[in-house]
Formats: structure tokens, C-alpha cells, sequence
């Protein structure tokens, strides 16, 4: 009698920690932590938010920028990413241009962290998503900076906004802030969901870059063979859902990547992305 | 209710990306457009077909007053 319920109690507790192993897994899902910052390189990382995009980058000199902020239902994890990180503080916030799956989590991030400095096209989109993002900004005091050609010195690094460079745009994607994040000899070129016709509007600028975040998640209304040929990188990220329906990333974009002997990256396959360099070699590992 | 009220966040391919009243997002092919679809336009989606929603009066924002000058 007694041994039974010795095995009775054994069964309890074992099942007791077993709940509390999940719960506690439920409530802090692995994820990346602060370990992979290192305060002598530069870390970005282009987080797996589906069919979205949102990219962090941490610069040697402990400024923190974000690159989009993914869609509505986004902000609470991806704050939970940045917390995990160990941000406190976002120093500059570019939202590339005013498309949900681009700024639909940035009501969430303007509300829980301190913000330095947010940019974005000067084009009103009529959607609840785009207010909410305005009204997020305008309730903390914060006077967003209209994204158009200029320089941005940071401590350690430089970014070099080349677009959005007009007004007028039919489609919202052309408004795409574009801007080159220069780290020592380390380049990286961010695109926004930037469409053909408005690459051909910088192929006089300087885009040489090591990696090509890939515009539009990969479709192929972007990236145009003159565009990858100036750019001449040696890696892509490609920020994409899983069997989205979109037919992203496409084919075309994949076979261009790869006949400029292109390394790809992409967070359906790979998850998120973490891309570290101290100025001249460059790490790429994956965690899914 | 006849239809959901929505507005076209944007265009992949033959799709319309369309924010719905609640926030949440829905596809809807463009061949239900009774008419050329722009991003932004409100728009009400029936069973088989979407038309502009002609009662909806666009907000009227003036960005000077969130963007720095």
C-alpha cells in the first residue's frame, strides 16, 4: 500500500515538472539573447517575422537601430526580441516605407522603448496602421524626420540614406527609404521593398555592399541584374515567410542571385539571420 | 452584414492586401475589382465582387503636424 502510493506521488512530481519544463518554455521561447553582441564588431540581425521585415543592428559604439518593424501582430515579440537583446533604447528607427508588413509593429516599439530618432518617407498612406504609427510617435513627443538623401554619422559607423529621392510615386514601395551602412570596410545595403524602375534612379550612386538585404522579399518586381551587378555583393538576405502566397522569394530573383555567385540567406529556410563583422571579415550564422 | 469595409494596403502580384475595420489583413484577388484599384482606396468586399466604398470620406491629415520641418 505504501509503495503504491510512493509510485502515485513519483508520478505526480514527475508530471508537477514536466508542466512546469513547458510553461516555462511557453513563457521564454528560445530565442537569441544578448550573448551574441559584442561591443568590437557590428551585429545585424534580420529577425524571422514571416512574410515581413525587420532587421536590428547593433553598432560597436552600442547605438541601436531598427530597420522596420514587421507586421501588426509583430511589436509585442519583436520588443520581447530587442528586450532579450538587451535593448533598452532604439536610437534610430527607419520605417522603410508605410506598408503594413513594413511599420505594422512600430506603434508597439514607439510605446515600450525610448526612441532617438524615427525616419520615414513624407507619404500619407490612408490606412489604421499608418495612423496608428503617427499617432504613436506624435503621443511621445516625436517629430518624425522626413527620409531623403543625407548622411547620418554615427560613433563608429555611417549610414548614406541614397532614397527615397522624388515625390509623386504611384506605388508606395518606391518611396522605400534605401540607405548603405558603412562599418570600416563593411558594407550593407538595405532596400525597403524598392521596385526595379526606382533601382535604376541609383545606379549613379555608390551601392557597393558585402550584403544586399534583397528588396520586396525577394520578388521579382525588384532587383534588376544592373542593380546586383553594381552592388556586386557577396551575400543576400532574404527576409520571407514560409510557403507564403505570394510566390516570394521568386524565381527569377534566386537564379539572378545565383548567377552572380551570391550566397543567400533566408529566414523562411534559416530563421533569423545574425551577420557580425569587425570591419573586414564578415560571420553569418542562422538561428531557427 | 452585406460585406466587409476594408482598405487596400497594397498589391502583390494579382492579390490585394486589405486591412480590414479590426486591423486584421485579408487577401483578396484583384480579378473582384469592379473597377482599377489603387493602394489606399476603401473598398467594399462583397461574396464575389469589390467595389469602392463611396461613402468613405479620407481623413484629413496634415503630415507637417507629425514630421519634423
Amino acid at each position: 500500500m505504501k509503495s503504491k502510493l510512493n509510485k502515485k506521488y513519483s508520478v505526480l512530481v514527475l508530471l508537477f515538472v514536466l508542466c512546469s519544463m513547458l510553461l516555462i518554455t511557453a513563457c521564454f521561447p528560445a530565442g537569441i539573447d544578448s550573448s551574441v553582441i559584442n561591443d568590437e564588431r557590428l551585429t545585424v540581425i534580420a529577425f524571422d517575422v514571416d512574410q515581413a521585415d525587420c532587421i536590428y543592428i547593433h553598432t560597436p559604439q552600442d547605438e541601436n537601430i531598427l530597420v522596420d518593424t514587421a507586421n501588426n501582430s509583430d511589436g509585442q515579440e519583436i520588443s520581447n526580441q530587442l528586450y532579450n537583446l538587451g535593448v533598452k533604447q532604439i536610437d534610430y528607427l527607419f520605417l522603410t516605407h508605410p506598408h503594413a508588413d513594413h511599420i505594422g509593429g512600430a506603434d508597439d516599439i514607439i510605446k515600450n522603448f525610448d526612441i532617438g530618432k524615427i525616419y520615414m518617407p513624407k507619404v500619407y498612406h490612408d490606412t489604421q496602421t499608418y495612423m496608428d504609427v503617427l499617432n504613436a510617435a506624435k503621443n511621445k513627443g516625436i517629430k518624425i524626420q522626413e527620409a531623403k538623401p543625407q548622411i547620418i554619422t554615427l560613433n563608429a559607423c555611417t549610414i548614406n540614406m541614397l532614397a527615397p529621392i522624388k515625390e509623386g510615386y504611384d506605388d508606395l514601395n518606391a518611396y522605400s527609404i534605401v540607405f548603405k551602412l558603412t562599418y570600416k570596410d563593411f558594407d550593407m545595403l538595405f532596400t525597403g521593398d524598392l521596385p526595379k524602375q526606382e533601382e535604376g534612379e541609383l545606379l549613379n550612386c555608390d551601392l557597393q555592399a558585402d550584403i544586399l538585404k534583397v528588396a520586396h522579399h525577394g520578388s521579382n518586381d525588384s532587383t534588376s541584374e544592373n542593380f546586383l551587378r553594381q552592388v556586386g555583393c557577396e551575400y543576400a538576405v532574404i527576409s520571407v515567410g514560409e510557403d507564403n502566397s505570394y510566390g516570394h522569394p521568386n524565381d527569377d530573383t534566386l537564379v539572378l542571385l545565383e548567377k552572380y555567385n551570391v550566397k543567400i540567406f533566408r529566414t523562411d529556410l534559416q530563421g533569423d539571420i545574425i551577420i557580425t563583422t569587425d570591419g573586414k571579415e564578415v560571420n553569418i550564422e542562422n538561428v531557427l | 452584414m452585406c460585406c466587409k469595409k476594408a482598405v487596400i494596403d497594397r498589391f502583390e502580384g494579382q492579390t490585394a492586401v486589405c486591412e480590414l475595420e479590426n486591423k486584421q489583413f485579408i487577401n483578396v484577388n484583384k480579378k473582384l475589382f469592379n473597377y482599377t484599384a489603387k493602394e489606399g482606396d476603401h473598398i467594399l468586399i462583397h461574396k464575389t465582387y469589390v467595389i469602392r466604398d463611396e461613402q468613405y470620406h479620407s481623413r484629413k491629415i496634415d503630415l507637417d503636424e507629425y514630421f519634423d520641418k
